[in-house]
């Protein structure tokens, strides 16, 4: 009797569309993949948007209270203060609790330094932004007011005072809105993308093998025609399909929020504030490059549960410890060399960032895709030989990876691999299945 | 009747911790034939989900030979997969699936024609009377919907051979029924069934030959008429517990 021809990438394909129907169709996978992304920057924007407008606005409108010491409210200076419209002056014998219980939002200690010179302390609540807000306006008040005693005693010295100008008060950033963009995304977005493509792959990871050990459909599925290497194929790319999927979503729902966010209340240029066009493919690259090897790594770990609990328990440590490697791209010392591209994840962060700033060397940048390709292989290859050991299969591997290394490892051949099939073990192993 | 199943002094030691070595099937030889139901009878622990998993290719033997439908065990498991239907007692369905789309991804994996598919998926709706419910999803079917599923999961690709592992443990008298039946009507075809009970009754009336198993080991096998006669007992359990009292099947 002739059996139909097994086909790797068919069946793959047949596992592969089949576990995205089953998975998409799991509530946490789509909130996770989907809707998280998509959702998640505009709500969290909108809200400190909201809380920036209505907390500087609130702000804004308030008089700031200055406290001085009773003796003090005819002095120069607190009169020169004084005579701004947002100031307040409020005499206060003691301006340390005044601050601090809230009674007047800054005191201003003046005192004598030297023979003829005022020294002025600034006391504030830096946990209040009213107070934050007070001193802000005090030190521009105090650069006033000093600029307008230079300016009276250079004009009482020559006579000149329309020369008297002493220094302008402006600043202007030179980046350029592309610089800027680079810049604040290449802090903000590599150290997200890895978080949100753990995320994506976390549910699914879990599930597309320890879901069949407890719906019970897995010795059903190893008994159909699909080899054990196509049912793991096809499996591995609904989770690099779902980490890619959270990615790519949250790096587009990222950009577009923070952009139209940081146009309305940013310190940078609207319009043109915009992401390097170049940069684009390399963050789908190191989306795809974290995808495949979260993927691997997850689907490797998970292969040893026999529930979701503790696949839950298996992954979860490489799910929290993953993001660690990524911070380095949140630090403005590191950059992608070839002894950074050999760390895995904080090598692609660093890659992303590199490509937003606009200073992504090529062969580091080489090294990287060829690493990572590299680790993910060797991932999968052991993921595919876990899932073709027996103990594996029929969950006897106690959920613990360190369990089954030590029983594994502590006898040189276990008696349930193939010893006495008269040398037909290696056969059967080289030919594919189980 | 052409041989189907042939399996030669099979085996499978699993290790345990505890215990260490544990030989689950010892040399275990049978042949089964097309048109065929040959049961394996015997406790629980005796050995039979162990060999059916062996011939469904889910385990590998430690020990022996088997082939399945003229396909070798040890030298094309692939081929061995696609002329099996595997079902166990504790099969589960995909419950995030409709039956529709479980029988279609069945179908497609065991490499069934595309273009004759459909019509498949369809005839075997309408056999097992699921139309009410051939779009709702598995989770939310009833266990005798769930089982008529599995059971059209098992056949959705035609093998000549079918692998039913207790298949009627847990389930209602009216859904066992119904499996008997399917499994006689099935039996007609001319394929070749492997099942595997510890329940009496089942046995005798559905075996066309049945196999004693005890501690992994084959202690008789025959037809009913033909153990009765080598035991002299009249029922099944009789010559079950005679069997094991005897140590083995010497005397059968």
């Amino acid at each position: 009797m002739t059996a139909p021809r097994a086909n790797l990438l068919r069946d793959s394909l047949v596992v592969f569309v089949n576990e995205v129907r089953i998975q998409f169709r799991d509530g946490h996978v789509l909130l996770s993949s989907l809707l998280l992304p998509l959702l998640l920057y505009p709500l969290v924007f909108w809200a400190t948007g909201e809380f920036i407008t209505v907390g500087k606005g609130s702000v804004e409108k308030t008089a700031s209270r200055i406290g001085v010491a009773p003796g003090l409210t005819g002095e120069a200076l607190v009169r020169r203060v004084g005579r701004e419209k947002n100031a307040t002056i409020l005499p206060v014998e003691d301006g340390l609790a005044a601050v601090g219980v809230g009674d007047v939002d800054a005191y201003l200690d003046i005192h004598q330094n030297g023979a003829e010179r005022a020294a002025v302390t600034v006391f504030y609540d830096a946990s209040r932004p009213r107070s934050v807000r007070a001193k802000q306006r005090v030190d521009l008040w105090l650069v006033d007011a000093r600029n307008e005693a230079l300016a009276d005693a250079f004009s009482a010295a020559s006579g000149r005072r329309e020369t008297a100008v002493v220094f302008l008060r402006d600043v202007k950033n030179v980046a350029t809105p592309k610089e800027m963009g680079g810049f604040l995304l290449g802090l903000l977005l590599p150290l997200t993308m890895v978080g949100m493509t753990t995320m994506g792959a976390f549910y699914p990871a879990i599930d597309v093998l320890v879901g069949e050990r407890e719906r019970s459909t897995l010795e059903a599925l190893l008994s159909s025609g699909a080899s054990r290497i196509a049912i793991v194929a096809g499996k591995y790319l609904t989770v690099v399909m779902a980490a890619l999927l959270a990615g790519t979503l949250n790096l587009g729902s990222m950009l577009l929020t923070a952009m139209q966010f940081l146009r309305a209340f940013g310190d940078v240029p609207g319009e043109g504030f915009s992401l390097p066009g170049n940069a684009v493919p390399i963050l789908v690259l190191g989306s795809l490059l974290l995808g495949a090897f979260f993927g691997a790594a997850m689907i490797l770990l998970a292969s040893l549960a026999r529930t979701f609990k503790e696949g839950q328990s298996l992954v979860t440590p490489f799910y929290s410890l993953s993001i660690l490697p990524a911070m380095v791209s949140v630090y403005p010392g590191f950059h992608l060399t070839p002894g950074s591209a050999l760390i895995p994840v904080a090598n692609v962060a660093l890659m992303m960032r590199g490509a937003l700033q606009g200073e992504l060397a090529t062969g580091p940048f080489l090294l990287t895709v060829a690493w990572m390709l590299s680790l993910t292989v060797l991932l999968l290859m052991f993921a595919v030989w876990f899932f073709r050991q027996e103990d594996v299969l029929v969950g006897s591997s106690s959920g613990s990876l360190f369990a089954y290394l030590r029983r594994r490892f502590e006898r040189p051949r276990p008696a349930v691999r193939v010893a006495d099939f008269a040398g037909r073990g290696a056969a059967m192993r080289g030919k594919g299945a189980p | 009747m052409s041989v189907v199943v042939r399996v030669e002094g099979l085996g499978k030691t699993f290790h345990d911790r505890s215990r260490g070595p544990v030989d689950a099937v010892r040399d275990l030889s049978f042949e089964a034939h097309a048109g065929e139901i040959f049961g394996l009878l015997g406790p629980n622990g005796a050995g039979k989900t162990t060999t059916l998993r062996m011939l469904a290719t889910i385990l590998q033997p430690t020990s022996g030979r088997a082939s399945v439908a003229g396909h070798d065990l040890a030298d094309d498991p692939p081929g061995v997969r696609a002329s099996i239907g595997y079902l166990s007692g504790d099969t589960g369905l995909y419950g995030r699936l409709t039956p529709r789309e479980v029988l279609r991804y069945f179908a497609r994996l065991n490499h069934y024609p595309a273009e004759r598919l459909t019509a498949r998926i369809e005839s075997l709706v309408a056999r097992f009377g699921m139309a009410e419910f051939a779009d709702v999803r598995c989770d939310r079917l009833s266990t005798g919907m769930r089982q008529k599923v599995s059971i059209a999961r098992a056949v959705i690709h035609d093998p000549p051979v079918l692998i039913l592992d207790e298949p009627t443990a847990g389930l209602d008298i009216i859904v066992a029924e119904s499996l008997l039946r399917f499994i006689e009507e099935i039996r007609g075809l001319g394929k070749c069934v492997l099942f595997s009970t510890h329940v009496m009754r089942e046995a005798e009336r559905l075996c066309d030959r049945i196999g004693i198993i005890h501690e992994g080991k084959l202690l008789a096998a025959g037809s009913f008429e033909e153990l009765q006669a080598r035991s002299g007992k009249r029922y099944l359990e009789e010559i079950f517990v005679q069997l094991v009292e005897g140590g083995g099947g010497a005397s059968l």
